[in-house]
């Protein structure tokens, strides 16, 4: 074999590998001569481009590059090759590209010269950039984003490395502690803490960074912070720790809560002035039960030893008189006896226990029985009753004030009265209703009725009740978190709705 | 057992209202509790005579009572502080110690119990309670119930 054989076939054998190397490339290929003219373009070319091959071929390059980079284009060959100055050539740089849809796309391009036959060529190698750009301008918008975030945020953002050192300090923490920003960064944290709280604190990064154990880190609590001007504020520190290039950093979010801690401080002593004031509730139920009650009940044995002793000496009118006497004490007992209950219903903790108010209806229609007969009544229980947690004789006592009611404002010849559970009522669970045949009441007075010894009606001395049994119902409901309502229409009939919490 | 007649007997009234006073000695009348009632208004009083002491010390007619009606609330010695006088003294401690009083408060009920008190009446506001208070004590202490024997 001589050697022009073998050099022969060693370049086919090279022209052999370019030629698969050219067509099998990731990356987009193309030949142009000094002209810009294209002599080559290789498949993935074809697909980065949109253009077949034979399209390409024999066309100026400058068909694949953006109107601005393609009117520079032929300057930019016919300088190099007079000058050698190159800002591709050699180099490699971002550029644009323009597909034959029209649409452009970001591409690195390297560009390399050759000479042969006296002719100059040049080989641009191209990549597609596109999902690199979008991620770098991704990076760098979440950066921007964040920066944002930490510069426009209200709560004080600082962090610290792991010696406490201050790397950055937000605006809102310049509004919190009146440094600025540059009088704080490289310094240590403690310079925004009171004393006994600096003294510690190096201790403690030193512990959280040896055994881990935290005092506010990843749980956040209440410290003081310290101003420029030497004031203190309270504030709510939560720290969080993060690990970057194997060095510990710590982020401070601050809020400011003086306002906060006076207003608990408002209410702490609103609550203090209150258990007062029901502790002087208390005193005076006392009063009234005692004191009042004494010279009233001397009153009404007066009269009546009067009436005793000496109502033989007395004409008609006279002992009528007197027994008016007995009659307004008797009354007035019974008023204080019902305003010391209602102060004790506010009181007194409830006995709470799990109570079947089917059983509680029966009960009351059993003692009432004899009233139901006299006045024609019939009560109906129009759906079963559900147990519900609560005080069992309070419970008894709504619907006992409830059904009576009901009977006692009641002209319709046959009295109807229906108890029922709604498991969804007027958008409210669980609620309880009451209704009836009677008088009705008109939407003026849905809120006098509940008012203590407030009546709506003319009632003759005999059977005449004192005006707080809905006072009463109000106040037990309330203790056990419901609410009550009315349904009325007047000469039709009465609905009292209410809830009771802690139904199941 | 043989029945002893205890009509005798004085009750020891310690109550510093007249008023009421007046009005449990009629209803005694009228539930015909027929024993002599001594009445001391206030809570010294009633110390000096259970004890014989002070204006009592030479009364001849100072009769060891069988029953006591305890006023709680009085100016001075109040009735918390007379029972437990009574209570802690060997003279007095088995006397039978009814508590009558206005006050339905907890805290008073159990401390009179406490003290050692026989029972709590809260005194009725109406005469005819009065009245049948009157006469189930009598159907109660002098009917039901044995007492100890004087010492």
């Amino acid at each position: 074999m001589d050697e022009t054989l073998q050099s022969t076939r060693a370049e086919t054998r090279d022209r052999h590998f370019m030629q698969v190397a050219f067509d099998t490339a990731v990356d987009g290929m193309i030949l142009i001569d000094q002209n810009g003219t294209v002599q080559h373009f290789n498949p993935a070319s074809v697909a980065l481009f949109g253009y077949s091959t034979d399209e390409v071929i024999g066309q100026n390059v400058k068909m694949l590059m953006p109107d601005h980079f393609a009117r520079e284009h032929d300057q930019y060959l016919h300088n190099y090759q007079r000058t050698g100055e190159a800002k591709i050539i050699g180099i490699g740089r971002e550029v644009v590209g323009r597909r034959k849809d029209g649409s452009e796309f970001p591409m690195e391009l390297s560009v390399g010269h050759m000479e042969a036959d006296g002719q100059s060529s040049y080989v641009g190698v191209i990549r597609d950039i596109t999902e690199r750009k979008e991620a770098e301008a991704h990076a760098t918008s979440m950066a921007q984003y964040l920066a944002k975030v930490i510069d426009t945020a209200v709560d004080g953002m600082i962090l610290i490395d792991q010696n406490g050192t201050v790397q950055h300090f937000n605006p809102a923490s310049v509004a919190l502690f009146g440094y600025s920003t540059d009088e704080v960064i490289g310094q240590n944290v403690k310079m925004l803490m009171p004393d006994h709280f600096a003294r510690e604190h190096d201790q403690y990064l030193h512990n959280y960074q040896r055994t881990g154990e935290a005092k506010i880190i990843g749980i956040g609590r209440e410290v003081v912070g310290r101003r420029k001007d030497g004031s203190e504020f309270p504030m709510e520190l939560s720290v969080g720790h993060m690990e970057a290039d194997g060095q510990s950093n710590y982020v401070g979010v601050i809020r400011d809560i003086t306002e906060r801690k006076a207003a608990e401080q408002q209410r702490e002593k609103l609550i203090s002035d209150l258990s007062k004031s029901n502790q002087e509730l208390d005193d005076f139920a006392y009063i009234a039960s005692h004191d009042l009650k004494e010279p009233l009940r001397g009153l009404a044995n007066n009269a009546l030893f009067l009436a005793e002793d000496y109502g033989e000496q007395i004409d008609t009118a006279g002992n009528k008189r007197i027994n008016r006497i007995r009659f307004l004490a008797a009354r007035l007992e019974k008023l204080i006896d019902n305003l010391l209950y209602f102060s004790r219903l506010g009181r007194q903790d409830l006995a709470i226990r799990k109570t079947d108010l089917n059983e509680i209806v029966h009960d009351i229609l059993n003692m009432i029985d004899t009233l139901m007969d006299e006045q024609n009544v019939t009560v109906r229980i129009a759906s079963s009753l559900p147990s519900v947690v609560c005080d069992e004789y309070r419970v008894a006592e709504v619907f006992r004030n409830l059904i009576t009611n009901a009977i006692k404002y009641n002209d319709s010849t046959e009295k109807i009265i229906e108890v029922a559970y709604h498991p969804e009522h007027s958008g409210q669970k669980d609620v309880f209703s009451v209704k009836d045949n009677g008088i009705g009441i008109a939407p003026d007075f849905y809120d006098d009725v509940f008012k203590i010894f407030k009546r709506l009606n003319l009632e003759a001395d005999a059977t005449k009740g004192t005006g707080v049994g809905l006072t009463f119902v109000k106040k037990i409901i309330e203790r056990h978190g419901g609410t009550i309502w009315i349904e009325s229409e007047v000469g039709l009939g009465t609905t009292f709705y209410f809830t009771l919490k802690g139904t199941n | 057992m043989p029945q002893i007649d205890r009509s005798l007997d004085t009750i020891l009234l310690v109550e510093d209202n007249h008023d009421d006073y007046e009005a449990t000695i009629r209803s005694f009348r009228k539930a015909e509790l027929k024993n002599p009632v001594h009445w001391c208004e206030n809570g010294s009083e009633a110390l000096d005579y259970l004890f014989r002491q002070g204006r009592y010390a030479n009364d001849a007619s100072v009769q060891t009572p069988c029953l006591i009606l305890l006023d709680l609330n009085m100016p001075g010695v109040d009735g918390r502080a007379i029972l437990k006088t009574i209570k802690s003294d060997k003279r007095t401690q088995s006397i039978p110690t009814i508590v009558l009083t206005t006050s339905s408060a907890e805290v008073d009920i159990n401390q009179c119990y406490d003290l050692g008190a026989s029972t709590y009446i809260q005194k009725p506001v109406a005469f005819e309670g009065l009245i049948s208070a009157a006469e189930r004590i009598k159907d109660y202490w002098f009917g039901l119930a044995l007492l100890p024997e004087k010492t």
